[in-house]
């Protein structure tokens, strides 16, 4: 088993994003019970 | 998007999910929705640091790239209109499939603007085998 604490998922967890409310969010909440495809996109438009 | 929109219902029959992240302000999410269709989870980070974290490209270098430029012009040809921007356009953006915990099945960093991943291999990595074309 590998350590991936320093991968990029381990990197993204902890790391607040903002809902459509303004709300905040822990982006590594996404993926703690299943996998996510994590699209990033330039802008939204 | 329109891909991962497209993907959605297959992903989430696997027990999965797609999150859209921009750098747009919260309040342009709602727009974004309505103008795509996207049902996913859509969240922002208009600090760009969960950008720079997944190490992603930065530069008007990337936007204004000769293949960007390409793609943009046929995207025009075959019908597509850019809407209006709402975030960074020099940033650029990239695909991972993370999950369940610290695992990284995929990860695509765009080189340049419109530089996107084979929808197929996103699926792979989500254990998906695609059709093979005819």
């Amino acid at each position: 088993m590998h350590d991936m604490s320093n991968g990029v998922a381990g990197r993204l967890a902890p790391l607040p994003v903002l809902d459509e409310r303004g709300a905040s969010i822990t982006l590594g909440s996404f993926w703690e019970a299943g996998p996510v495809v994590l699209g990033f996109v330039r802008h939204f438009g | 998007v329109a891909g991962w929109k497209a993907a959605l219902p297959q992903i989430r029959a696997l027990g999965g999910d797609v999150v859209v992240i921009g750098c747009g302000l919260p309040e342009h999410i709602k727009s974004f929705r309505e103008a795509t269709g996207y049902e996913g989870p859509l969240v922002t980070d208009p600090t760009l640091g969960s950008f720079r974290a997944a190490g992603l490209a930065y530069g008007l270098g990337r936007t204004f790239h000769p293949r960007s430029i390409l793609k943009g012009l046929r995207a025009f040809v075959s019908g597509f209109r850019q809407g209006a921007r709402r975030g960074n356009p020099v940033q650029q953006g990239g695909t991972f499939v993370l999950g369940p915990g610290a695992r990284v099945r995929f990860e695509w960093r765009d080189r340049f603007a419109g530089d996107h991943p084979e929808m197929r291999d996103v699926l792979a990595a989500l254990g998906v085998q695609a059709p093979r074309r005819p």
